[in-house]
């Protein structure tokens, strides 16, 4: 039997004693539950260890960031290089094991090719990474795409390393954000 | 060479009687000044009081690019009673001489001389604002397009803004490069800005909450509404059809870009007019009849030049091209008068931009130094606006394409997307 059980039974019993003395001037001390009855005391939730096992925000900040791990491409392509499908992978097996969260996939150009192409461009990336995810079993109803084209370079500078950088794909959470430590029996 | 071919005609007819000399020497003049490549030299006439509006007027009509410009001190004479006296002139070489004369309040008469026959070629009396700031110098930019009209038959540019993408925000300024602002709001960010017709909005993408939303914004009241229909997904690319009635744009539909079309004046209605999940469409411009959109599209491939009837039917190749030769082609601008796109493609060199011929199917290639892209047209149908890195950074730079002259359009920091205004009739 649960200890809510127990409870449950123990304030029944409560209101039957005062259903029986229903005759009696309404009684304004407390209930007798609350007051007389030694009720073994739920145990105080254990405080968390403080190294081994994180709180459920830092495990939801984790999964959001293993999320957010950027999926680049090379110059003017969009198909998933093999090191990025393992980063995909990642966030698949993360999707997969939280049915409630929605993502959107805004996809990224660097400077070199020409302004509004970049937008379709962006496009592409963003398409080809949530493909991916659908191979891999996401259904695809949980994941928007967008572009941001050149507009929003995560380097400003002006090289061939900025450039790589740039040519991006990033995932964010736009729904379910607090169930991703929900595969945590503590934090469900 | 030019010059001295001009000069030995004009010598050549004082053997003539006096007023036949005149008249065959006005026609000879008209139709030399109709060939593009001969600039007739022309002299501003210094007037007391008229200083600030003589300097605005001397560099519109240099930057229309169809004068040589004969520029004289600033020290202004005061206005001698009766006929000018074209002598001084005439020693230097000048054909055409422009007077304005103070006529009383904000009006002043502006008259252009034949210098070697001393005839009034045009008179007419305007409004100007003589302090020449902010909206007061459209005034004097239309003084100057009609001096070029008279001069020429042609149509000016002064009167004539841009708008253009700088820190992702929509700015204007005047096609002299006087007073860039910006019109967009800081934060959001703001793309391929397109005028309409009648120079009183623009419309614009702008990119947010993962979307991209068509926005209509007004020139006079700043007024901004997105337009229906283009609040879900991205919408990119928008145009205005030249009656000002549609906005073509690029939508993406089961992740690819389509063409789309909006009715502006009833603000409804978004309808399809490219088909197909496996390629990309984008950048629509309107033929000036309305008749017709020419568009980028990777149906086969590589980006390229296409173009539709205006309902989308009747698709095909616009710009010829050379299977997996030629390089990616792209932002095509139609030209004033129908008869020629401009657009940029991707060649050994970079981005250059090209003017297809729509008469003779060819293309001539007008920039070669850095990287150019994102060509707009000036309603003259000669100038054209693109950035180029010839300067470092992304700047906006002018090129006559009659002259080959080049000017840079000053912006507070580096710009791109611009598009060129219509002439502009009256305050926005």
């Amino acid at each position: 039997m649960s200890l809510r059980a127990a409870l449950f039974s123990l304030v029944s019993g409560g209101l039957l004693v005062a259903g029986c003395s229903k005759k009696v001037e309404p009684v304004v001390t407390p209930p007798p539950v609350e007051t007389t009855t030694p009720t073994p005391q739920p145990p105080p939730p254990p405080p968390p260890p403080p190294s081994t096992e994180p709180t459920c925000e830092q495990v939801i900040t984790r999964m959001v960031s293993e999320l957010a791990a950027l999926v680049h491409f090379d110059t003017d392509k969009f198909d998933i290089r093999p090191g990025d499908a393992t980063v995909l992978d990642g966030k698949a097996s993360i999707l997969q094991s939280h049915p409630q969260v929605r993502v959107r996939i805004t996809g990224h150009a660097d400077e070199r090719y020409t302004a509004e192409y970049n937008l379709v461009l962006g496009t592409k990336r963003a398409e080809s990474a949530k493909s991916y995810l659908v191979s891999k079993g996401v259904s695809g109803g949980r994941m928007e795409t967008a572009s941001l084209g050149e507009t929003a370079p995560l380097d400003p500078g002006h090289t061939e390393a900025a450039w790589s950088r740039n040519r991006r794909a990033e995932v964010s959470v736009i729904a379910g954000r607090s169930t991703l430590a929900s595969h945590l029996a503590r934090c469900q | 060479m030019r010059r001295g071919l001009l000069l030995a005609v004009v010598m050549w007819f004082p053997s003539f009687t006096n007023a036949a000399a005149q008249d065959t020497t006005r026609a000879v003049l008209q139709l030399l000044y109709d060939n593009p490549q001969v600039r007739p030299t022309l002299v501003v006439v210094p007037v007391a009081g008229l200083d600030s509006v003589r300097t605005i007027v001397e560099r519109d009509l240099d930057q229309s690019d169809r004068f040589e410009l004969i520029l004289l001190p600033m020290v202004s004479q005061p206005i001698e009673p009766g006929a000018l006296n074209l002598a001084p002139y005439r020693a230097m070489n000048a054909e055409l001489a422009l007077e304005m004369v103070p006529a009383g309040g904000a009006l002043v008469t502006v008259r252009l001389y034949d210098v070697a026959t001393g005839l009034i070629r045009n008179e007419g009396l305007m409004a100007v604002d003589y302090t020449g700031t902010g909206e007061g110098r459209m005034t004097i930019h239309r003084l100057s397009d009609e001096v070029v009209r008279w001069a020429t038959g042609k149509v000016g540019i002064a009167a004539t803004r841009i708008l253009y993408v700088l820190d992702n925000r929509v700015w204007l300024v005047d096609a002299d490069g006087y007073g860039p602002r910006p019109l967009t709001p800081a934060g959001r960010t703001a793309y391929s800005p397109a005028w309409s017709p009648d120079g009183r909005r623009f419309a614009y993408t702008e990119l947010a909450d993962g979307k991209g939303y068509v926005v209509l914004q007004s020139l006079t009241s700043g007024n901004r509404v997105v337009l229906p229909g283009t609040e879900q997904t991205m919408n990119i690319t928008p145009s205005f059809s030249p009656d000002g009635t549609h906005i073509a744009f690029s939508r993406v539909m089961n992740g690819a870009y389509a063409l789309h079309k909006a009715d502006v004046t009833n603000l409804c209605c978004a309808e399809r007019l490219t088909g197909g999940r496996f390629a990309e469409n984008l950048s629509p411009t309107y033929s000036p009849d309305g008749r017709r959109i020419a568009f980028v599209s990777t149906r086969a491939g590589s980006p390229q030049i296409y173009v539709m009837s205006s309902d989308g039917t009747n698709q095909e190749l616009l710009v010829p091209f050379d299977y997996g030769i030629t390089g990616a082609s792209f932002a095509p601008e139609w030209s004033p008068d129908g008869l020629k796109l401009v657009f940029h493609r991707s060649m050994g060199s970079g981005f250059q931009v090209l003017v297809f011929d729509i008469t003779s199917d060819r293309v001539r290639q007008v920039t070669s130094e850095g990287r150019n892209e994102d060509a707009s047209w000036a309603p003259d149908g000669r100038h054209i606006i693109f950035t180029s890195s010839r300067s470092g950074g992304r700047q906006l730079h002018v090129l006559d394409l009659e002259t080959s002259r080049v000017r840079r359009i000053p912006t507070p920091g580096t710009a791109q997307l611009a598009t060129w205004s219509p002439r502009l009739s009256g305050a926005p």
